[in-house]
């Protein structure tokens, strides 16, 4: 009862914090009589915003979805792919000696740079975007895995092998168990990083569904209105995305008792 | 000796660390003959190798940083052998539980990696959690239980695949004085119910006489067996420490360790 009362003032304050920035947004700009190129106010971008809804044109929304499905799936693919090489990683030394320089290297990569010559490879479309959103990603995935087993207490395994449990076995009882709150404080960082990943890698695509295109498109064309409202939606989604993972990460460490431990 | 086949053999065991190249010898000439459901303790200084003779019995020992000479016979068999037929429970200093698991699933684990049944598991469990006083604490998970209650979850989990030998080192160290002594009764219910072969290592000069029927006493690095006590008492020994010949044996091993301080 306490904690939920102390939820909802801290909302209200949020709320009413964010209500105030907006104000005074709007009154600066009214005041000092900035071009709606350089800075709209926030009641039109509210307009726009609101204008695509009732007009029930929603493209901005449609693309939004286009991008963030891409990022969902780079997600996804990222998650998978960087367990499975950090679980390579920990228990194939040769492996770890020939590839771990190589997927360091991934996280040097500045992703629009990178972009064309991934996309003379792919071609301009969707497996590109994918690819880069994953190569960009992948690598907190992997380090994580990799680092929680290594730092993981001995006594774990050798109590495994007392029972003479394969390595499968080890896996699926200890390792991914184990590796679940750590993997979720990586995965609430990468939420936020693949949908930027998805936007920025549209822009030097030929996607032209993604609200990164349109972003980028409206920027050009100086309908800067179009930015901002790309922009509340790219935050709106973000947050919403930020918030399921944060939920499913409190929930799992309440559930089995991670949290105390 | 009350059994003529003796379960453990050592013979001639010695070990050197290997790692960083130091060379170091740990133990040397170790012979120790230990009969089927006898229980002994090991006693020495700090960091002699006692636990390491229990990671030699089990055959846990890390092979890449320590080169280990002699033979190691457990029922007839290798260790290695002996660890691959479940011959041997290991209790570690840390009760090890799975934070994720209850108390009745993490007694569950060794039978689940052997693969088997449910039926057969629960039953297998009730009759554990009867055995350690826990029958109450089934769906609790390990932060929700004191040390004393989590290291008993421990030697039920080790007794659950019904290994013939139980190794523990140190399980009681990090409880208080009467938990421990609370333990220590208990122990002694368990092995006599169980009819387990235990070797025990311990810090407490008092814990080794009151538990065990044999105490060995290690001299320091690298370690030997200085002597090995015969204690002579009759089980129960709740009333033993109203016994002189209790003190007189504590303090014979006591000066056997303080000469080699």
């Amino acid at each position: 009862m306490k904690q939920t009362l102390k939820n909802i003032i801290t909302l209200i304050i949020l709320i009413s914090l964010f209500g105030v920035s907006i104000y005074i947004w709007e009154e600066l700009v009214i005041k000092y009589q900035i071009p709606k190129r350089i800075l709209p106010q926030p009641s039109i971008i509210f307009v726009y915003l609101s204008n695509e809804i009732i007009s029930g044109r929603l493209t901005l929304i449609t693309k939004a979805m286009e991008s963030f499905r891409d990022a969902l799936l780079g997600f996804i693919l990222a998650t998978f792919l960087g367990v499975l090489l950090g679980l390579t990683l920990f228990s194939k030394e040769n492996f770890r000696i020939i590839f771990a320089p190589f997927i360091f290297i991934t996280q040097l990569l500045p992703v629009p740079a990178f972009a064309p010559v991934v996309a003379a490879l792919f071609g301009y479309g969707m497996i590109t975007k994918i690819f880069i959103i994953v190569l960009f990603t992948i690598f907190p995935v992997i380090n994580t895995v990799e680092k929680t087993i290594q730092n993981y207490p001995q006594q774990y395994f050798d109590l495994f092998q007392t029972y003479h449990a394969s390595y499968q076995m080890i896996l699926k009882k200890l390792i991914i168990p184990a590796i679940i709150p750590n993997l979720l404080i990586t995965l609430k960082i990468l939420t936020t990083a693949s949908i930027v990943t998805s936007i920025i890698a549209e822009l030097p695509l030929t996607i032209s569904k993604g609200i990164g295109k349109d972003l980028y498109n409206s920027f050009n064309n100086q309908i800067i209105v179009r930015v901002w409202a790309s922009l509340v939606i790219i935050t709106i989604f973000s947050l919403l995305a930020f918030y399921c993972i944060n939920n499913l990460e409190t929930y799992i460490l309440r559930h089995y008792h991670y949290e105390k431990s | 000796m009350k059994k003529a086949e003796p379960q453990i053999i050592l013979d001639q065991v010695g070990i050197i660390y290997n790692d960083y190249k130091i060379g170091l010898q740990a133990l040397t000439d170790i012979n120790l003959t230990i009969a089927p459901g006898e229980f002994i303790s090991i006693v020495g200084p700090s960091g002699c190798g006692k636990s390491t003779i229990l990671k030699i019995i089990s055959d846990i020992l890390d092979l890449e940083t320590t080169v280990l000479k002699g033979k190691v016979t457990i029922l007839g068999k290798t260790a290695s052998e002996a660890r691959q037929a479940r011959n041997v429970g290991f209790v570690f200093q840390k009760p090890t539980l799975l934070q994720w698991r209850t108390v009745f699933q993490n007694i569950a684990l060794p039978l689940e990696i052997i693969g088997i049944s449910k039926s057969e598991r629960f039953q297998k469990i009730e009759n554990l959690l009867k055995l350690v006083h826990l029958e109450k604490y089934a769906n609790f998970h390990p932060d929700q239980l004191s040390g004393g209650m989590q290291q008993k979850v421990s030697i039920a989990r080790a007794l659950a695949y019904d290994p013939p030998i139980l190794l523990m080192d140190e399980p009681f160290a990090a409880l208080d004085e009467l938990g421990r002594r609370q333990l220590n009764d208990e122990l002694i219910k368990i092995w006599q119910k169980t009819k387990k072969t235990i070797v025990f290592v311990t810090h407490s000069i008092e814990e080794a006489v009151y538990l065990s029927e044999r105490v060995v006493i290690l001299s320091k690095q690298p370690a030997q067996i200085k002597k090995i006590e015969t204690i002579s008492f009759p089980y129960p020994r709740k009333t033993i420490f109203n016994d002189l010949e209790f003190f007189k044996a504590i303090t014979n091993i006591r000066k056997l360790l303080e000469n080699e301080e």
